[in-house]
């Protein structure tokens, strides 16, 4: 963890006269995994998407590696909550599209090699709508993948598959960021416990309009499995600071006694 | 680690291969016909209805001919060339205002689609024409063009092309926005953006339009020889009506319905091999 990759310099974005996010700073290194977590409508994926270059920041700057971000870039690439692939192309072609639609050379056997990676080896020829949750949104890391992004964008892209896929892809997802030092992960979600498993430091957002409540570097060991992460002797204290943060801004509930 | 994770390892398998009509069965508790079945009945039907026009129309030969003798007719008007001669016409009229109608309204309304100006400035005069009834502007079409290929095609044309246009404004609106993402995300540029994402998920839009078309173009081709009566389909049936002729009435009207079925049946093939994918689903 060296130099830094990812600036952002007091961002605000606004939509027609709503305050989406404001005078938000933020500094990625190289080979972190930041987690971005917050409630509903409180402007954590408008911070994604600002970092895609997908939408336009009203004032301040991001800027990634030096270079300010406008447009979307081709070092940074995205996995999406609801997947986001091609109904009618297969496996193969959805993951080969992302290559394409760069045109980068396409070489099948390094798309084999992805698939393989993903397990998806045995449905390369399958349209998606033949594919479980799971099977879908590991075509959309394979994807995002095939790119060799710098920075990879996470939206939620665990919450719409079965806790039991979902605990097998962020492990998997885990070795495949260490496997590469050169990739930097923002993980976009809104479950506590995801983001503890992942992260090296969660980045609060509570709004509107969405600011920085809270920064939190998580330390515990690596490498981590959900059980492992349960029984540490510091999750209950971090797991409490992110949780009083995350509710600050609602309604509190009578504390029990 | 638990059992549930270690199921987890596993990539989940492909829901591939579910017999769609067997899901269907179940979830709507109907059971679905086999395909051979279902072509029996179609077939009972159309026998059971030429057997009673048959029997029936011996009773009142003239007012309602029967089956047997539109046949005769047919054979007939094919040997001494009149039916060739009106189905050439008649196709070529359609042909040319049908293919123009479709490809003008695709244009147009991947334009408008895409392009709220395109959209503002086409939305008064295409919703006013496409109201109007185009039957209305067939004598105006005749004044302009005269009686030939031209003025029918003519009538073609916008019997077709509101339809379709229509139906591609639609299908480019019912673009899943977060498809258009995804592949801004990727750095597309807008012309891979069409060919990646719009032109793919209007294609069963399209299609529908160009299906309600052919209908369409049908009813325009005859009005038009109705009114125009100097050849085509449309004046076989005039002509041979008015001189009580029932039976060469009758051919005319049977050979416009097998061209709507194969007409339809050719573009739902085409839209099959298009559209591979969504067989599986």
């Amino acid at each position: 963890m060296s130099s830094t990759l990812l600036v952002l310099d007091s961002v605000s974005v606004k939509f027609d006269n709503s305050i989406i996010l404001e005078d938000l700073s933020l500094t990625v290194a190289e080979h972190e995994f930041v987690c971005v977590i917050g409630t509903s409508g409180g402007g954590k994926t408008t911070m994604l998407r600002a970092i895609a270059g997908l939408v336009p920041v009203s004032s301040g700057a991001i800027t990634l590696e030096g270079t300010r971000v406008t447009a979307p870039s081709r070092r940074a690439a995205m996995v999406f909550q609801h997947f986001g692939l091609f109904p009618w192309k297969t496996v193969r072609a959805n993951v080969a599209y992302a290559l394409r639609v760069q045109n980068r050379e396409v070489d099948p056997s390094r798309i084999d090699d992805l698939l393989h990676t993903l397990h998806l080896d045995g449905v390369a020829d399958y349209y998606p709508a033949q594919l479980s949750g799971g099977m879908k949104q590991r075509v959309g890391f394979a994807r995002a993948l095939a790119v060799e992004p710098d920075l990879l964008l996470l939206d939620e892209p665990f919450s719409a598959v079965d806790a039991i896929t979902r605990e097998t892809l962020q492990n998997e997802v885990l070795r495949l960021w260490d496997g590469d030092k050169h990739m930097t992960a923002i993980l976009v979600t809104h479950d506590i416990d995801e983001a503890i498993l992942m992260a090296d430091r969660i980045v609060v957002i509570s709004g509107p309009p969405g600011h920085i409540a809270l920064e939190l570097p998580i330390e515990l060991p690596r490498p981590r499995t959900s059980q492992e992460i349960r029984s540490h002797e510091d999750y209950p204290r971090i797991r409490g600071l992110l949780w009083n943060s995350l509710i600050q801004h609602d309604v509190r509930l009578p504390e029990p006694t | 680690m638990t059992a549930a994770v270690s199921v987890g390892e596993e990539p989940d398998p492909p829901r591939a291969a579910r017999g769609s009509r067997t899901a269907r069965a179940l979830q709507t508790g109907r059971r679905e016909l086999s395909p051979a079945k279902r072509w029996a009945l179609r077939l009972t039907s159309v026998v059971v209805l030429l057997g009673a026009w048959q029997i029936y129309g011996r009773t009142r030969p003239i007012l309602l001919s029967t089956p047997s003798a539109v046949f005769t007719a047919g054979v007939d008007m094919i040997r001494d060339g009149t039916l060739p001669h009106a189905l050439a016409t008649s196709l070529a009229e359609l042909g040319i205002g049908y293919s123009t109608g479709a490809v003008a309204g695709v244009l147009l309304g991947l334009a408008a689609g895409r392009s709220q100006i395109v959209e503002a400035l086409l939305d008064l005069p295409v919703n006013a024409l496409y109201a109007t009834p185009m039957v209305a502007l067939i004598p105006v079409f005749v004044l302009w063009f005269g009686f030939g290929l031209t003025a029918k095609a003519i009538v073609v044309f916008f019997f077709v092309v509101f339809t379709v246009f229509i139906s591609t404004v639609r299908g480019v609106h019912e673009v899943d926005p977060e498809l258009i993402e995804v592949a801004r995300s990727f750095c597309s540029s807008e012309r891979r953006m069409w060919m990646d994402v719009i032109l793919p998920s209007c294609l069963p839009y399209v299609v529908t339009g160009l299906r309600l078309a052919i209908g369409r173009a049908l009813i325009g081709v005859i009005v038009a020889e109705f009114y125009t009566a100097l050849a085509g389909l449309g004046y076989l049936i005039t002509t041979s009506a008015s001189n009580f002729q029932t039976a060469r009435t009758w051919v005319p009207i049977v050979v416009i319905a097998l061209i709507g079925i194969i007409l339809t049946a050719v573009l739902e093939w085409a839209e099959r091999r298009l559209a591979r994918w969504r067989k599986t689903t």
